[in-house]
């Protein structure tokens, strides 16, 4: 796979110990996309993250449980700032999630799907992608996404 | 992780304050007269400390001390260079000492804490560490403010600890046990209190001067001491009188601390009776400072022990329980520590 140049208009916040499986696969995926990313042991430094990084498009990657502190908090945090987080479901907390969902959070099923929702994000904010290798970058206006334009997006 | 230089001008008397107010201060009102930005949650802080650079951040300790580490760490990255108090309750002590001594990396995750209840005005100046409470500027003026801190630790010093064996005192043995009596009212915890006094200790007075009973009470101090664990709360209460508090360990699992509770013989926790026969062991082995070699085994205690909720709600209640039950162990020959409750038993039977 050709690499863009640096996506730097797309910002990633990876939640999560890289140990983990799931963030270990996100960070290859980014990594492989060169996509600016942050990885933080928890959202307490990921919440000053956003703040730092207001204006720009900010995609929060992280398991839910971890991502759902503070009574959800985060998630008002990041909705407020334009910030997209994207979830790994748990079975676990299927309930909590649904309570979740519709405020600027998607969740996806399988550490895998990390690769096809950076893919459409870059496409759809930027006009370059790893596999045109154009090194322009437009972004566009409205990003970030709405809930309607992400599930047409992603396909849901 | 990415670092971040803030680029904003540090206000130089705005206080980034961080949790329940009515928590930490005897008069709460008093914070809207400072320069302060309460905020409840502690993300939104950090928000906040991301934007804009604050003169110090004050942070009143959460009930649970496990994330507190991760959000202190995330404000001093967010916020280089301002200093940050943490207000602890007199039971969060330890957690607050540990989080303010130096870690792996040589930062300590906080500068500095202060005991609550506090009075609003006596928060800013210790903050601050001047009266106007603006940050020190020049070198003069930090000698002045170096002097007066160390000024205000002695002061503090003086008030919660017995100046001859180190001991709190018993105006914090109480205040403490009253604070940790409300906190574990809401955890389902136990709080154990034990109080003795050194037998025949007037004997030692009377015959040696009263230098050598000084050096005895400081023995058994230091005994006492040792035998506890780091977060049991030791006090000298009286001439002679000592009381020690023991409670739940903050960081002890729940489902350990309810496997004790159901000890066999007593239903007082095992862990204080344990120190307790400890401690008795310690000093049957200990030799007196003043009788030399003969002196071994001379120093005795008699002591009661008393248990919330079991024995009172109150901490008045408890120790006039465990006075009661130090008083019936002196009528029954003394040597002996005594539970609360009939028929009288010695900890000694205790197995």
């Amino acid at each position: 796979m050709k690499k863009s140049n640096f996506n730097q208009n797309l910002h990633a916040i990876v939640v999560g110990s890289s140990t983990d499986e799931f963030i270990y696969y996100t960070l290859k995926v980014l990594s492989n996309y060169e996509v600016d990313f942050v990885v933080c042991e928890n959202v307490y430094p990921a919440v000053g993250h956003l703040a730092r990084n207001t204006g720009r498009n900010v995609l929060v990657i992280g398991r839910f449980g971890q991502l759902n502190r503070e009574k959800g908090r985060f998630f008002h945090i990041a909705g407020e700032k334009g910030s997209l987080c994207c979830c790994l479901a748990e079975a676990c907390s299927a309930q909590n999630q649904k309570a979740a969902a519709g405020t600027g959070i998607f969740f996806i099923n399988e550490a895998a799907e990390i690769k096809g929702v950076v893919e459409k994000l870059l496409a759809k904010s930027l006009s370059c992608s790893p596999e045109n290798n154009r090194t322009s970058f437009s972004v566009k206006k409205d990003f970030p996404v709405t809930k309607a334009e992400l599930d047409a997006l992603l396909g849901v | 992780m990415e670092t971040h230089n803030s680029s904003s001008v540090k206000d130089s008397r705005n206080i980034l304050l961080i949790g329940d107010i009515n928590r930490a201060f005897s008069d709460a009102e008093g914070i809207k007269k400072l320069p302060c930005e309460v905020y409840t949650n502690m993300l939104d802080a950090i928000d906040a400390a991301a934007k804009k650079s604050f003169a110090a951040i004050a942070v009143i300790m959460p009930g649970a001390p496990a994330k507190i580490s991760s959000a202190l760490k995330a404000l001093r990255e967010f916020n280089a260079g301002t200093k940050i108090v943490l207000l602890a309750q007199m039971y969060e002590e330890p957690t607050a000492m540990q989080l303010t001594g130096l870690s792996s990396n040589g930062i300590a995750p906080a500068d500095n804490y202060l005991i609550c209840p506090i009075q609003t005005k006596k928060f800013y100046e210790s903050v601050f560490g001047t009266r106007t409470g603006r940050p020190v500027q020049t070198a003069e003026a930090a000698a002045v403010d170096t002097d007066q801190q160390e000024k205000i630790r002695m002061l503090e010093k003086l008030a919660t600890e017995d100046e001859l064996t180190g001991l709190k005192n018993r105006r914090y043995i109480w205040e403490f046990s009253r604070q940790i009596i409300e906190r574990t009212r809401k955890t389902n915890g136990r709080v154990t209190l034990l109080v003795f006094d050194i037998d025949n200790f007037k004997h030692y007075n009377d015959v040696y001067g009263h230098s050598a009973g000084d050096k005895v009470l400081k023995q058994a101090a230091v005994l006492m001491r040792r035998c506890c664990r780091q977060h049991d709360v030791v006090g000298r209460i009286g001439g002679d009188e000592f009381a020690v508090v023991f409670w739940d360990d903050p960081q002890r699992k729940t489902a350990e601390a309810a496997e004790e509770r159901r000890s066999a013989m007593t239903d007082h926790p095992t862990e204080a009776i344990f120190i307790a026969k400890r401690f008795r062991k310690a000093l049957e082995k200990t030799e007196l400072h003043l009788l030399g070699p003969e002196g071994k085994g001379v120093l005795t205690i008699s002591g009661g022990l008393s248990s919330f909720p079991r024995d009172g709600s109150t901490i008045q209640q408890l120790f006039t329980q465990a006075d009661k039950a130090l008083l019936e162990a002196k009528r029954s020959g003394k040597n002996r520590i005594y539970l609360v409750g009939k028929p009288q038993n010695d900890i000694a039977d205790i197995e």
